[in-house]
């Protein structure tokens, strides 16, 4: 008799070892931890309910974080919120010991925060993360011109808010 | 990747390697384990004939639930715990409908055809009609430009004091001409004018179509006006939230309610049916205001009716009913067809607000963790449909007893998005996740319960003024990475119709024009009204974000409360 793996155990062993490396994507698309952790929950769901057929390829890291992407910026996730994610961030940057660096986080991540919420998936996807641009855009489900396009205008505003023009 | 200057390079890194040190919080591991376990059972359960027992446990906690009371009145007159509505009326509340948008009975209105219809073909620079101007009369002269298969209305304008402002001449060059009728535009007709036959001639830019509407009375063309949208200047500082700006094509948005820095948001703004009211919710940011949209949830909530004149301004309030001050999400009314009542949810509750006596209904309702839309007045106003996870209440506000739709498979909890009813109420359509997957899809179901049935994959659904059709947005998926398209439906179901949006406009949020011919499209990128069926342009009412100061606006967190405001008047 042959003894194959429980599923739940695999499954574990495989895709819940990425829950970090997912809620921190997550985090960086959304900046509010609560929406992260339902994006990547939903994220771990979809891959349980397609265990059978995704358990074996070679591709799995990169089609868990193209779903999480897809959460992440999902309608039904947008209407979940309506108003500014909570401020644990700042605070947590605001203790770090460095103040200087602190207050210049807490800057950016002001800025950060007022982009779109596909602007901020590119500019995670191209820059925080090192995807190109059309990797990026497999990732999001666009077109690569439209990625440009989020960076681009992503990065003006950012400048724009920063003073950085 | 993408240039970017060294100073946001390092900025950027820095606030990326700060987001990689935060730990994911301890309960995602045990809430995904329970719910992979949970999960299969219930697939396992759904997947055979078991499920049937699923739909019937389902039924009976719906069943459970009825046993509640299903109309309430405010705390003054019941023991429910929140706060009295408290309307605050103006002192001179503005009439509907507005004295000033109704013309007096022509004495000699048989000397004066109802309207006169002028179509100006593009190859025709030029048309006219002969009118004779009666005592005491006004002229109404109302263009639109006109494609293939759509009417575009751009404005009013009305020959008298009234003169509706909103449309340059340069967008159409409008002449009267008469013995002595004082050119257009903004004069008063003189009395030695009235009687006299006079030509009205009407003069278009060569490259453009329109078709004019003369009359005696009232904008002959029942369409729409004013855009009102909640946004942000993008020049907003920090404190800043959402306020009302009133668009046009061609115009920078106009600021009408709210002020930078006054600590409020004035958000969803929706104008009556008779288009001479405004309702929105607003709110304050419950703590010390210190990142860019304050601190959320809200307090000191509370839904506003104010009146809207010809030229666009608001009133002083005509009505605010407070909400319960405990924090929570801003409420986001919508107008009864007949413009008398305002609903909107306030958590477990359905609120119904008669404008015109400031008494309010509550209505047992199932508070959902995706806003506080979601609802909609049936055609004939005596019900709203409410989706509730898994399930569409229909509350008749007479108060007898709602009724539960099970939906989509009736999965207790599942995703249960915007409603709709179809022409005569016959059906709710509406929008919901799909049983196996995360995807959305587009459903219509009997307001019997009966034929629930997919239509569409999609979200955003909204069905159209007259319910004939619906239209959504396909969304890219893990599966079908396809991007983004607008679609339109019918209702009952059928082929669906693309849409052609301006390339690389993000899709977020669509609102159908009053007169159903076009559909705003509103994100981030701005607002922008399409044809639903081809022939005509784009018309851009606001810029997104936009390197020059005071143009563009902040839509990011308001992408779908844009309204269009009907302007009534005769029917042609």
């Amino acid at each position: 008799m042959t003894s194959e793996p429980l599923p739940e155990l695999a499954f574990e062993a495989l895709v819940a070892a990425d829950t970090r490396r997912l809620y921190v994507l997550a985090l960086s698309i959304l900046r509010d931890e609560g929406e992260a952790e339902d994006a990547v929950q939903e994220t771990l769901l979809k891959a349980w309910r397609s265990w059978p057929s995704i358990s074996e390829s070679d591709h799995l890291p990169r089609w868990l974080t193209r779903v999480c992407v897809n959460h992440c910026t999902s309608i039904r996730r947008r209407l979940r919120a309506r108003g500014g994610p909570p401020l644990e961030l700042f605070e947590t940057a605001g203790s770090s010991g460095d103040h200087s660096n602190a207050a210049e986080i807490i800057d950016v991540d002001r800025a950060y925060r007022r982009l779109s919420i596909r602007q901020r998936a590119a500019v995670t996807l191209n820059y925080g993360y090192g995807y190109s641009v059309e990797e990026s855009a497999d990732l999001m489900g666009c077109s690569p011109g439209t990625v440009r396009t989020h960076v681009a205008r992503g990065l003006a505003s950012m400048r724009k808010e920063l003073g950085d023009a | 990747m993408l240039d970017t200057e060294p100073e946001l390079d390092r900025k950027l890194r820095a606030l990326y390697d700060h987001i990689k040190t935060q730990d994911p919080p301890a309960t995602l591991a045990l809430i995904t384990t329970r719910t992979m376990r949970s999960d299969r059972k219930m697939l396992g359960r759904l997947a055979g004939v078991a499920g049937i027992a699923v739909i019937a446990a389902g039924v009976a906690l719906f069943a459970t639930e009825l046993q509640a009371h299903h109309m309430r009145t405010p705390p003054a007159q019941s023991t429910h715990t929140v706060s009295p509505p408290a309307p605050v009326w103006s002192p001179n509340p503005l009439p509907s409908p507005n004295p000033r948008l109704a013309l007096p009975t022509l004495p000699n209105r048989t000397l004066l055809p109802a309207s006169v219809r002028v179509l100006v073909p593009e190859t025709q620079g030029t048309g006219g009609a002969t009118v004779t101007i009666v005592p005491n009369g006004e002229l109404y002269v109302q263009y639109a430009c006109v494609g293939d298969t759509s009417l575009v209305v751009t404005a009013t304008h009305v020959l008298g004091p009234d003169l509706r402002p909103g449309c340059s001449s340069s967008v159409a060059d409008v002449k009267v001409v008469g013995t002595s009728l004082p050119a257009y535009p903004n004069q008063v007709l003189k009395a030695s004018d009235l009687g006299k036959p006079v030509t009205i001639t009407i003069s278009t830019a060569p490259s453009t179509t329109w078709e004019i509407f003369i009359a005696e009375s009232g904008p002959p063309i029942a369409t729409q006006g004013w855009i009102a949208v909640s946004a942000d200047p993008w020049t907003a500082g920090i404190g800043e939230h959402a306020d009302i700006y009133l668009l046009s094509a061609g115009a920078a948005p106009r600021r009408i309610i709210g002020s930078d820095g006054d600590g409020i948001a004035q958000d969803c703004p929706t104008f009556s049916p008779d288009g001479q009211r405004l309702a929105y919710g607003e709110a304050r940011a419950s703590g010390a205001t210190n990142n860019d949209r304050g601190v959320w949830p809200v307090s000191d909530r509370a839904v506003v009716v104010v009146g809207m004149d010809a030229y666009g301004d608001p009133s002083q309030p005509l009505m605010r009913v407070t909400l319960p001050t405990s924090p929570g999400e801003i409420a986001c009314p919508e107008w009864s067809p007949n413009g008398r009542y305002v609903a909107y949810r306030v958590g477990p509750d359905l609120w119904v607000t008669d404008t015109t006596t400031g008494t309010t209904n509550l209505f047992t309702v199932q508070a959902t963790p995706w806003g506080q839309n979601g609802f909609a007045w049936s055609r004939d106003g005596s019900r709203i449909a409410v989706a509730e996870p898994g399930q569409i209440r229909v509350v008749p506000i007479d108060g007898s007893t709602p009724t539960v739709i099970p939906v989509n498979g009736s999965v207790p909890g599942s995703y249960t998005g915007s409603v709709g009813w179809t022409a005569g109420d016959a059906a709710i359509v509406y929008e919901s996740a799909d049983l196996v997957g995360d995807s959305l899809g587009v459903y219509r179901i009997d307001a019997s319960g009966a034929n629930d049935t997919p239509l569409a994959a999609g979200n955003d659904a909204v069905v159209s003024p007259d319910g004939t059709r619906v239209a959504y947005i396909t969304d890219p998926s893990a599966d079908q990475p396809i991007g983004q398209h607008v679609v339109t439906m019918p209702t009952r179901g059928g082929k669906g119709v693309e849409v052609a949006v301006p390339p690389g406009f993000v899709l977020e949020g669509l609102t159908w024009s009053p007169d159903a011919k076009r559909l705003l499209l509103s994100s981030v990128d701005g607002v922008v009204s399409v044809a639903v069926a081809p022939g005509s342009a784009p018309v851009v009412y606001a810029a997104g974000q936009s390197p020059s100061p005071g143009v563009g606006l902040d839509l990011e967190w308001t992408w779908s409360e844009v309204t269009w405001q009907p302007v009534t008047g005769p029917s042609r």
